[in-house]
Parts: structure tokens; sequence; C-alpha cells
């Protein structure tokens, strides 16, 4: 600034001093030829300093101007002085159309009189508006600055150049600077792309590097720190910005020894050029994270700690509380997504609040980030919430990292609502079916199963085939031996009943004799006999079990004809009473013979 | 009850078995503990050990389900369980974990609807094992031959009425209870039905790898067996399709 300054005293006292041999005409120059979209400088040039408006000219577009510049010298040619004064104004203008066209004369007021420039024609091509190559000029040409020999160029300082997806760096603006310089407007951010970037306060000096040999001045203007947020390759593109520059003008005319002295630059005279400065392409790789994140990632790079709080552990139905996760650190915090929190079932989860508090203090984002999980009970109850995870990727030791939460657990306690049942509708309280929270199945079975032989079929089995013929032999030998034993018995009876007519009949033919023999008490015995036996063989019974009544309920059974019946009573009651009446009352023996025998063969045939 | 009264049943033939029964009982044990350890991979191992020792149970083909549907095998899953229900039609965790299984499968097929006399028949065959069918036939053969007996000998008709009844109504139930012992024990010996196991398998329209590719059926899912020629097995599946496929493509229940 002061040299600035010094040169403005300098030039205005040559000018005070020396005024005589002026030429007061201005002079307005300008490239022949320019491309459509190119910026380029339209210079007056006089040796007196006036005031210029440039009027409005058709196709162009003023960019900026009038840089107004001013200079002066003195020379000393063979013993006389002569002295020069130098005006300029610049506008800095951009040709719109094909075609020549001119810039009319433009009128310069110097102080009440008023000097006309000439007109200048140019010639506008079509063509690329990126045409760097600058058109020869007898003016300080356009210059975009980007090798390194220029007086001035920028660069984006990345602090690294392989960074994981979603670590943070910084990066940085910066000029290098041999001339003054300052920016023309307020420059723009450089629009990083596929990164999240954070302005930071570029809070640096200006410091002096030696670059080429040169000596710059270097400042960071701009800084900030980004997160990139996509894997590969990322570009950071050229980066342009306006910006102005003190250009050494030449001295015009010869050069003696006084000049010499002039070369110096302290006595050189100053022009303000517009300059497009760029910065070179920067490409940062970004690296994938790795393989194997685990449960609970949400995409954190850094390294955090999280801590987590139930708002209450008591609650009444329908009213809330809310569990809240901080997680606090350095790293991409701006990018966290909220870790995931399994609510006990029957509770809604409502929208997540995310309260973000970080600085960027010492070149890197820290802070803490909040998230509240608002929780809404509809039923009393115990319940309880799962540890909740939250993972993270640690760029430096290029690990994964977890932080868990302990196991919270609220009481809901029947509300008022609930209680007082008809006034407030509860959505959903009064029947609901039981929600399937099983999405698994069910555990193993612990208790120790009988085991049984693989394929093994009891039916296959050749003694459970053998079991059924067993069966029905042993039912049939069965049969068999029932039948034998009562075919047995049978028999047995049918020989007493053939045996008994004929043991009957040969009693009677022993009664018969003692007929003959008149033995009266014993033919009357005898007949007794024959019918008692007959009846015992008959009828199956022992004679010692025999007896009146045994008898009558066999012929009732045997359904013995009445008149057998009582003919065999009489028999039997006349037999035993003549054997000991007297014999006046004894019945005829011959009748009773007679009868006696006629019983037995009818009841051969009745008894059976 | 019902588990007391069938180990009641099977214990008679057990008894050889018992012998066998402490080591089986202790890999039982080892696999669930590896499966609690959530090394479900090892754990099948050790359940097949015990299947390889020739001894099988409901519950440990359940597990056997469950190590494999852990070990994201739905083909082996289903398979295990199909055999425990077919063990015990009325294992409960069984067939809810079969369905739930199922549920992963690919192949979904319309089912032809089945007779309700056939279904019902099935499903009553399937009430009760094998074993208990066995027994509760020749048991009730006895009640057929002693009703007989008893109607034959009887000396009071009383007696005789009952024998006769009994003998016809005993002979009836034998009649169920054989039949359905004999349909159990030809499923035992001659399987009907079989999983896909590998992950997808081309039926194709002969038992040969020159058969036209009819359709190709994935993992888990259900088909019916019938004739087997060199290393091809005729398949049949749900919806009524035939085809040949590679025995060793699927498993048996």
């Amino acid at each position: 600034m002061g040299r600035k300054l010094a040169i403005l005293l300098f030039g205005c006292f040559l000018s005070a001093v020396l005024l005589n041999g002026q030429d007061q005409a201005f002079t307005a120059t300008a490239p022949s030829a320019v491309k459509v979209g190119e910026q380029f400088q339209y210079v007056v040039e006089g040796s007196e300093r006036g005031e210029m408006r440039l009027p409005s000219i058709e196709n162009f577009q003023v960019l900026g101007g009038p840089y107004s510049s001013f200079s002066s010298h003195s020379q000393w040619v063979n013993g006389r002085m002569t002295q020069k004064t130098l005006v300029s104004f610049t506008y800095v203008l951009k040709a719109i159309k094909e075609g020549t066209y001119s810039i009319p004369p433009v009128i310069v007021k110097v102080g009440k009189k008023e000097y006309l420039t000439n007109e200048v024609v140019m010639v506008v091509t079509a063509g690329s508006p990126q045409g760097q190559t600058a058109p020869s000029s007898s003016a300080s040409p356009e210059v975009v600055s980007g090798e390194e020999n220029d007086p001035v160029f920028l660069r984006v300082i990345p602090s690294r150049k392989e960074v994981y997806m979603g670590e943070q760096f910084v990066s940085g603006l910066k000029v290098y600077t041999r001339v003054n310089t300052r920016p023309a407007s307020s420059a723009r951010d450089i629009p990083y792309e596929g990164f999240y970037k954070n302005t930071v306060d570029p809070d640096e000096r200006a410091q002096q590097q030696e670059i080429g040999g040169k000596v710059y001045v270097s400042q960071v203007i701009q800084r900030h720190i980004l997160i990139p947020q996509k894997s590969g390759k990322l570009e950071i593109p050229p980066y342009k910005s306006e910006w102005t520059m003190q250009q050494r003008v030449e001295r015009q005319g010869g050069r003696s020894a006084f000049d010499s002295f002039f070369d110096d630059p302290f006595f050189d005279s100053y022009q303000d050029v517009p300059v497009t400065l760029s910065t070179l392409p920067v490409s940062i790789r970004v690296k994938p994270l790795p393989p194997g994140a685990p449960g609970g990632f949400t995409g954190a790079v850094g390294d955090f700690t999280m801590k987590a709080s139930l708002s209450d552990s008591e609650m009444e139905v329908n009213e809330s509380l809310s569990l809240k996760i901080t997680i606090s650190g350095a790293g991409n915090l701006p990018l966290l997504g909220e870790p995931e929190v399994n609510l006990p079932p029957d509770h809604d989860l409502y929208d997540v609040s995310k309260t973000l508090n970080t600085n960027t203090s010492g070149n890197r984002i820290s802070g803490s980030v909040s998230f509240e999980y608002p929780i809404i009970a509809r039923h009393a109850g115990r319940y309880r919430i799962a540890p909740v995870q939250f993972a993270w990727f640690d760029p430096k030791a290029e690990v994964y990292r977890t932080a868990t939460t302990e196991e919270f657990s609220f009481t809901v306690l029947k509300g008022e609502s609930e209680e007082s049942g008809g006034t407030v509708f509860v959505p959903g309280v009064a029947h609901e079916s039981v929600r399937d929270l099983g999405t698994d199945i069910r555990d193993i079975a612990r208790t120790q199963p009988v085991f049984s032989t693989v394929a093994s079929s009891l039916f296959g089995t050749l003694w459970y085939r053998w079991l059924y013929p067993v069966a029905i032999f042993l039912a049939l030998l069965l049969v068999i031996l029932i039948r034998m034993m009562t075919k047995r018995n049978a028999d047995l009876t049918l020989v007493r009943n053939r045996k008994a007519g004929r043991a009957a009949r040969s009693r009677l033919k022993s009664a018969e004799r003692l007929k003959k023999a008149d033995q009266a008490d014993k033919f009357y015995e005898e007949i007794g006999k024959a019918v008692w036996e007959y009846l015992s063989h008959k009828m199956n019974i022992p004679t010692s079990e025999l007896s009146r009544e045994v008898v009558i309920e066999q012929l009732d059974q045997q359904e013995v004809p009445d008149q057998e019946r009582a003919e065999l009573l009489r028999i039997l009651e006349e037999s035993e009473f003549s054997r000991f009446a007297p014999s006046s009352e004894r019945s005829d023996m011959h009748l009773l013979y007679r009868d006696a025998a006629k019983l037995i063969s009818l009841l051969e045939n009745s008894l059976k | 009850m019902k588990r007391i009264i069938i180990s009641i049943f099977l214990a008679l033939p057990l008894a050889a078995g018992l012998l066998m029964a402490t080591g089986t009982d202790s890999l039982f044990h080892r696999g669930n503990e590896l499966y609690e350890e959530g090394k479900y991979e090892e754990a099948l191992g050790v359940y097949n050990q015990v299947v390889q020792d020739a001894q099988e149970s409901a519950d440990l083909y359940y597990n056997m389900g469950n190590a494999a549907f852990r070990s994201n095998s739905i083909g082996y899953a289903i398979l295990y369980y199909e055999k425990a229900l077919k063990l015990e039609a009325t294992h409960e965790d069984a067939s809810n974990n079969l369905e739930f299984v199922s549920r992963y499968r690919l192949d979904a097929f319309e089912e032809v609807p089945q007779l309700f006399l056939a279904a019902w028949i099935r499903a009553f065959v399937h009430i009760i094992p094998e074993r208990t069918w066995s027994i509760l036939s020749i048991l009730l053969f006895i009640i057929v031959l002693s009703g007989f007996l008893l109607y034959l000998f009887a000396k009071r008709i009383g007696l005789k009425k009952t024998g006769f009844v009994s003998a016809l109504a005993a002979l009836l139930l034998f009649g169920m209870a054989f039949s359905s012992a004999a349909s159990r024990h030809r499923e035992i010996i001659h399987p009907d039905a079989g999983i896909i196991l590998a992950p997808s398998v081309v039926v194709r329209s002969s038992p040969s790898e020159s058969g036209t590719e009819l359709f190709i059926l994935h993992e888990g899912t259900r088909i019916e067996v019938s004739e087997e020629v060199s290393g091809w097995q005729n398949i049949r599946v749900i919806d009524g399709r035939e085809g040949w496929i590679l025995a060793e493509d699927f498993g048996s229940i």
C-alpha cells in the first residue's frame, strides 16, 4: 500500500511542476479480433487525467471498469526535460455476437474540455469462449494464472489425498503472490462436489515462501472441512475466481542513463489489471469402508462415545417418555444416521428428533449429536428396551468399534383414562388379538426322548406276525378241549341211562322170582329199589341224594306228563307201605309188578 | 399322560435298545449344548450320530430340523420336521416350525384337493404311531377270539349274547387297527414321500440325463415318490405333475 501511495505522490508532484508540451489526445485500443464469449480489455489512454464514461455499446457486455490508472514520468534528453503523464481507463468487455463491430468514439472529460477517442473496429468470431490465448494487445492482456511462474496463482491444498469414506479432512484455498493483488469480488466458496463441507475460518497468517527462486507471499483465503460422501476418485475441478492485480506499466520512450535510474521498481507506475485465477485440478482417492461392518453401523466414521438415558422410569398409559442417545466425539457427526432402537412391542416409535451440536475448532468437526426417541405407552405393564448398539469406523486404527447402552426398563401404570372405561376411548384397548411377535422357530426340545430303532416297525417283526396264528391256534385248541370234555360227560350219562332200563328190568325179574317164592316183604322192597335205582341212573343223581322232593323237581324240569308222575308216586308209596303193612292191606303183588314194569317203560320214553 | 402310555407300549421292544440308550442320551445332550452355543452345524453332526446309531425319536428329528434351519438349510429343516411328524403326528412344535420354515420355500403349488374321506382316513391312521396300532390290533384280536369262545361255550343265554356282540364289535375295531398298522408299516418300510434337498432340481420326462426337461423344483418342496430305476426316482408333485429326478437330490421322509 505504501508503495502505491508513494507512486501517486510522486506522480502528482511531477505533473504539478511540468505541464507544458503535453499531447492531449486520447486513444482507445482493443484487440482487433476476439471470440464470442471471450473477455477482453478496452483501454483508453491519454496524457491528462479526466473522467470517462462508456456508453452502452451494442453487442458487447461491460463486465467491469473503468479501472483508471495514472502514471507520469519525466525524461531528460540532451539537457531538456520532457515529462510524460499517462492516464488509462480500462474496461473489461465481453463479445456477445459474431460479426464486425465498432466501439464508437468515447468522450473523455478533462476539466472543462472534452476529448473524443478514436473508433475501434473489432471482428468477433465464433469459437470456444474458453479460448485462453491472450490476443495480442498493446495493453496488458488478461491473465489466467495457473502456472507457478505467474506472479499470482491459486492452489487447492487438501491436508490428505487418500481418505476413507466419511473421514474428515481439511482443504484450503491458498493464494500465492509476488505482486499486489486482491480479489475482485467476494470470492465464492469452492464447490466441492461429492463432499460434505463445513467452512472454517482461515485464520492463518500470510507466509513467505520461495517457489522457483522467487519469493511469494502465500495466504489461505478459504478453508473447509470436507467429508467424502462416496468412494472412488473424487475430482476437485479447477476453480476460477476474479482478481485484480497491479501490473507494472512499461515506460514508453527511449532509454537513457536516467532511465536506468527509474528502472527501479520503486519508480515504476502500476496499473490495476483484472485477472482470472484458476486452481489446478486436485483428485482425492476415497477408499470405501472395509467390509464386515458390525450391527448398529449407520455410517459413522471417527472417534465417538455414546451415552443413553431414559427420561423417566415410570409413566401412565398414554403418557410419553423419551430415550435420549447422545453420540459425542469427532467425526462425521452431521451425517450420522439414528441408531436403531428396538422398542418393546405394543409401543409406537414416533419421529426421532436429531439435535446437532458441533464446532470446528482444531480443524475438525467435533461435538455431539443427540437423538431423542419419544415413546408412548398404550398399555400398562413392565417393559424393557433392549440395549442399543452403535458402531463406527475408526479410520486411524482402521477397525470398527461398537458401543452398547445398558438395558432400560420402565413401568407403565394404569392411567385414569383406562380405569374410567367408557368416557375415554383408547383405541384398541378393549379387545386386541395377541399380536404375533414370534417370527422365529420354536426352541429345541430338551427332555430326554425315548429312542427307538430307526425305521423299525413292530408290525414287520416276525414274532408279531406269528402272534395271530398262535392266538387262533390257542383258541381252536380251547374249543377242541371243551368239546371233548363235554362229549365225555355226555357219554357217561348216556351209559348210565342205558344201564337204567337194564338194571330196573333185572330188579323186576328178581322181584318176580320173589313173588313166586311168595316172599312178599322182599318183593315190595325189590320193586321200590328197582324204581329208585332207575330214577338214580336216569337222572344222574346218586341214590343217597335222592328224595321224593328231588325227584319231583327233576320230573317238573323234564316236563314228565302228570299221569306218569302220579303213577310213579303211587307205586313208590305202595311199595313202601306194603313192605310194612299187614298182608290183608297189602296191594296185589301181581298188579304192582305189572304197573311198575309199565311205568318204567313209560318213563324210558319221557325221561331223557 | 399320553406320552406315558405310549412309553409303556414302547417299553417292551425297547428293552434291548436300552443298553444303547446311555450313549445316545449323552449325544442328544451334547447336540443340545452345541445348539445353545450357536454351533448349529456341529450340533446337527452330533444329532446325526444318534441316527447313525440307528436310533431315532420325534424330539431328536425336531431338534435336527431346528439346527438345519439355523444353518440356513431349508430343505433339511423341512425334511427333519416331516420325519418328526411321521414318528409323532401330534408333535405340536414340529408342525409349528414346519409351517414357519415352509415360508422360506421357493416353490408354491396349488394343492390338488384330497377326497374328504381319504384325508380323514389318513389323519386317523396318523393319530397314533405304528407301534401303538400294532399292539392295539393284537389286543383287539384276542378280544375277538375270547368273545367268540364265550359265545360258543357259555351256558347262560345272556353271556352268549355278550360274547357275540363283543366279538363282532372287536372284529370291526380290529379291522381298523390292523389296516392302520399295516399302512403305517408300509410307510416306514417303503417311504412314499420326500423333500427336495438340492437347491434346484430339473425334473425330466424319462430316467436319464437326455430326458426332456419338464420343470424345475427347489429346495424344500415335498414330493411323492414311486418307482426307482437305476438311480432315478419317479416323483409326483402335490399339484399332480410327474417326472424323474436323481435319487440323490431328495431325502425320504
